[in-house]
């Protein structure tokens, strides 16, 4: 019995670090289900945790994912509630913005903070339009941050994609360059999520590149390309909304147009 | 040692709730200053173990919402806590307004830089586009914020609450060309056109703030060459906050000989001007500080009846403000200290003005969020001024050629204190109701003025809101008119008073609001009396005796966003009905020049005037058209003229004031923009703009024979042109 209060006690008075990363591991599920589910509540629980961490052993990357789950609520609340959208958004930008001035990062997550960073830009301009004039420039710049510190990584490479397909080409927008940068991203996405399985780099990215793709390819009309990468999206993440009434919708509607064309 | 911190711990238990009373999912609960603590559940519950004894800070997180804090004395096992979160006065580190009643009028907050240098025939600048919303009287060209039938001094424009001295590049009587302020160095803008705020006074008509960009997150290079000149910018990230440099040379003289008008300037208006913006933020808040000079001069020629000659017009000046902007919790507050300076000189024949003004000024705010329902903003404001005016008047006719000039040199000092306090109150779910009083007095006039201002806002439903607002809005004299006046003992005060006091405005104003989805739709019917208005012409000052009466009714229609929908624009229609006192040029029978006191309709009383603009984006080419049509300004016309005393010339008696009206006012603007990025992160845009489209003579007013006996229209001057430039922009 004392062993056991002084085990609990172990745990609760005085948190260890690897307690911590439980910890961590815990909300990083809790974050990847409400992905998956895309429920706000489970994303909002996953935030609130990760802020708990933030003073911890694992404080950086409990801050990145603490951004990764403001970057998921920021599209979880787009269409309901623009405004919440916009203050997620703008959190974790500020939030990365304050880790990527530290010089003491852990390995890999300099590149990583800049592309998520550079992506809430993105997600901010994309909820209010009118801010392309002043966090423009800032999300290349971070963009490119990004790419100068890990040209390999794949959500660099995700997130880079996204940004030249969703930026009108006279803001320097690029659909071609953003369809070869997906290709690139999901052919390094396998290797890169199995050496990182049990450390805390991130593994997002990976059905979503899928899924961009396919759009890439519906942009420019062609059904037949897109439907590999829409089908692969929907498998890895059935409960999409992007992909199940967006992309998949659009797919559908192409593919008949073309049946009745013929 | 552990066992017993667990014996001696305490668990902290209790529920998060709103406002409201319901409760807060998800958010976080901490002991301040340690790592200890939880997220609530999905009830708002939460439970964890502090190491703390005696008592702690316990303090509850969400985003959005103030953080809530209760210390609690941690005297048993478990001690319960229950926090309340109220939403935040500050959203994503602004200072936010929420259901500003007074936010009725042409307000025009959201218009940002790329709607302003995507304007056409606004020229890039600020108060030419803003001239395009209802409310703003703007025909031809010019800057000048003529807000619903008020005279251009009648607008105060703030920078991070210091008031401009000199809002304008190029004066005259009709404002000046330009604002003195880049669009670029701007964040955003708020424009009121009647019945504001009472944190806002010395402003008849209307009011326009302007808030400066906070620090840069990237460094950038913008350099920027066109047919008017050139400019450099530099954005420098520094530690956690950054400094803004931009420096411009305007020199327009190849712009009037590319559009064949190169002898329509004596002396070509030009400019030089610069600019540093630092910011920081600091805890719970941030500092700024602005910098700006410029200088700037022209020259043209005026031919008048009795006399030819050049009006020329240098100026000067500077502005160094510091503000401080702090939100914790349930306050926020703002401090402000600026010094501004300018001087300048204009001549014409033998009229020569030489102003020179100082003001060093201070204003602080703090506002309260008291309740859910209650918000409190109370602030005061205070400015020691000096204007010396050294000038040579001709009396009664400014183009008399046998005129002896009256030399003045007076120097006036004055100190200005102001208070306000207002009370924001939500009475039910949809009706808010503000109330404030603001309080002010002036060395230099006679008296104190009290205005009181309230505002109702009811929402009809999820998109519409009805506003009704109105109030009493003093404006003191400008000190360099007070200068005149206590210069110029013998002037016609023909209601002669002992003092000058401050000039008044009672406003009432009624509109609808509707928003819905990208389409913003707004009417406003206003009424406005003038008082005490004071009374000047060619430098001799008549007294606080003019009075005067506006109304009108302002449609506005706003769709899109040029940043991000391919379609967008908007169209405004005004219609105004304005009469003032002013000064009638008569003669005695013997030829000698007079003035009598009138009242009738001010030259910017334009009763019904109409722009739309429309842009489209096409690829990398941003295409705009700006249309306007506009009833013709009203003028004051020779009605005959008298031989003066020695047979020299005629001495011009006036008719009815804006007894005449102009030709319509027709006016078409097109721009073209093409971006070319050139590498990554710098871009390069290349644009294009022709003002007067059609080239259509509209007309500027008359001009006479020398004795006053044939009449014809004066062409406006600004006919076609064309306007081409680059800018590169590199950012890292």
């Amino acid at each position: 019995m004392r062993f056991s209060v002084l085990l609990l006690a172990l745990v609760l008075a005085a948190p260890s670090a690897a307690a911590q990363a439980d910890a961590l591991t815990r909300a990083r599920q809790t974050l990847d289900a409400g992905t998956a589910s895309e429920s706000a509540d489970s994303l909002l629980a996953a935030r609130a945790s990760l802020s708990l961490l933030a003073d911890g052993p694992d404080a950086d990357w409990a801050t990145y994912y603490a951004a990764l789950a403001d970057y998921r609520l920021a599209y979880a609340f787009w269409g309901a509630d623009a405004e919440r959208a916009q203050r997620h958004a703008a959190a974790g930008a500020a939030a990365l913005e304050a880790l990527r001035a530290r010089r003491d990062l852990a390995a890999g997550l300099p590149a990583e903070a800049a592309a998520l960073h550079s992506a809430l830009i993105g997600a901010q301009i994309g909820l209010d339009g009118a801010r392309a004039i002043d966090l423009g420039p800032a999300s290349q710049a971070t963009l490119a941050d990004a790419v100068r510190l890990a040209p390999e990584n794949p959500r660099v490479l995700y997130v880079q994609a996204v940004s030249l397909l969703s930026t009108p080409p006279e803001w320097g927008g690029d659909p071609d360059a953003g369809e070869a940068a997906l290709r690139r991203a999901v052919a390094l996405f396998d290797a890169r999520d199995a050496a990182d399985a049990g450390t805390h780099a991130p593994r997002w990215g990976h059905s979503e590149a899928y899924a961009w793709l396919g759009m890439a390819a519906l942009m420019r009309g062609d059904a037949d390309a897109a439907r590999g990468p829409i089908e692969t999206a929907e498998a890895m993440s059935p409960r999409s909304a992007f992909v199940r009434y967006k992309l998949r919708p659009w797919l559908d509607s192409l593919t008949a147009g073309a049946a009745a064309a013929q | 040692m552990l066992a017993l911190v667990f014996v001696l711990s305490t668990v902290l238990t209790g529920v998060v709730t709103d406002g409201d009373g319901v409760p807060m999912p998800y958010a976080t609960v901490r002991v301040a200053g340690t790592s200890e603590g939880a997220a609530t559940d999905g009830q708002g519950a939460f439970a964890f173990r502090t190491a703390a004894v005696g008592s702690a800070v316990v303090e509850a997180q969400f985003l959005g919402y103030a953080p809530a804090r209760r210390r609690v004395a941690l005297d048993a096992d478990t001690v319960r806590v229950d926090l309340v979160l109220r939403e935040a006065l500050t959203s994503l580190g602004r200072a936010v307004v929420s259901a500003d009643a007074f936010t009725s009028g042409a307000e025009v907050r959201g218009l940002d830089a790329l709607d302003v240098v995507t304007t056409p025939g606004a020229a890039a600048d600020l108060f030419g586009a803003i001239a395009t919303f209802p409310g703003v009287v703007s025909v031809d060209k010019g800057a000048g914020l003529f807000v619903r039938g008020g005279d251009v001094a009648e607008t105060a424009v703030l920078l991070d609450g210091a008031r401009l001295l000199r809002p304008y590049q190029f004066e005259s009587p009709q404002g000046g060309a330009r604002s003195s302020v880049s669009p670029w160095l701007v964040r955003g803008t708020r424009f009121s056109t009647g019945a504001f705020s009472a944190r806002y006074g010395d402003a008849l008509s209307g009011v326009l703030t302007l808030d400066s960009q906070d620090e840069p997150a990237t460094p950038s290079q913008t350099v920027d060459l066109g047919l008017a000149g050139a400019s450099l910018g530099a954005d420098v990230p520094v530690g956690t906050g950054g400094v803004r440099l931009a420096a411009t040379q305007t020199l327009t003289d190849a712009l009037f000989a590319v559009n064949g008008r190169g002898d329509a300037f004596e002396t070509a208006p030009r400019a030089t001007a610069g600019s540093v913006v630092a910011s920081w933020p600091v805890a719970d808040g941030r500092v700024k500080a602005v910098v700006q000079a410029r200088r700037d001069a022209l020259a043209v020629r005026v031919e008048e009846p009795s006399f030819s000659g050049v009006y020329e017009s240098a100026a000067r000046d500077g502005l160094a403000l510091v503000e401080w902007t702090r939100a914790r919790g349930r306050w926020a507050s703002g401090t402000t200290l600026s010094v501004a300076r300018r001087d300048g000189e204009q001549t014409l024949g033998a009229l020569r003005l030489r102003p020179e003004t100082g003001r060093a000024a201070v204003r602080a705010w703090a506002e309260h969020e008291a309740s859910d329902r209650l918000r409190l903003h109370v602030g005061a404001e205070g400015s020691l001024r000096r204007a010396r005016e050294r000038a040579a008047i001709p009396p009664g006719d400014l183009f008399d050629p046998s005129a002896v000039p009256v030399e003045i040199d007076q120097t006036v000092r004055g100190r200005h204190v102001g208070g306000w306090a207002e009370a924001e109150a939500q009475l039910s779910r949809r009706v808010v109701v503000v109330g404030g009083l603001r309080g002010d007095a002036h060395s230099a006039l006679a008296g104190a003025t009290l205005d009181p201002r309230a505002s109702v806002l009811v929402a009809l439903d999820a998109d519409t809101q009805l506003r009704l607002a109105g109030g009493r809005y003093s404006q003191a004299p400008a000190l360099s008119t007070v200068a005149r006046w206590r210069a110029d003992g013998d002037a016609p005060r023909e209601a002669t008073r002992d003092a000058l006091r401050a000039q008044r405005a009672d406003h009432l104003v009624a509109g609808v609001l509707r928003r819905r989805g990208r389409l913003t739709l707004r009417a406003e019917a206003y009424a406005k009396r003038y008082r005490a208005l004071a009374v000047e012409r060619s430098g001799v000052v008549y007294g606080s005796v003019g009075t005067g009466w506006a109304r009108g009714l302002d449609l506005f229609a706003r769709w899109g966003d040029v940043a991000s929908d391919r379609v967008s624009g908007w169209t405004s229609v005004s219609w105004l009905d304005a009469r003032r006192t002013g000064v009638r040029r008569d003669a005695s029978p013997d030829g000698t020049p007079t003035t009598r006191l009138d009242t009738g309709r001010p030259s910017f009383g334009v009763a019904l005037s109409a722009d739309a603009v429309g842009k489209v984006r096409v690829g990398r080419v941003t295409a705009a058209l700006r249309g306007r049509l506009a009833a013709g300004r009203p003028v004051t016309a020779v009605e005959r003229a008298v031989p003066s005393a020695d047979g020299d010339f005629f001495v011009p008696v006036d008719g009815p004031l804006g007894g005449d009206t102009l030709a319509p006012f027709a006016r078409l603007d097109a721009s073209l923009s093409y971006t070319l990025p050139v590498a990554r992160g710098a871009g390069l845009v290349l644009y294009g703009a022709v003002d007067n489209l059609l080239d259509r003579a509209n007309a500027a007013g008359y001009a006479y024979s020398a004795d006053y006996a044939e009449r014809t229209v004066d062409a406006s001057p600004f006919r076609r042109s064309l306007y081409v430039g680059a800018t590169l922009v590199l950012s890292r």
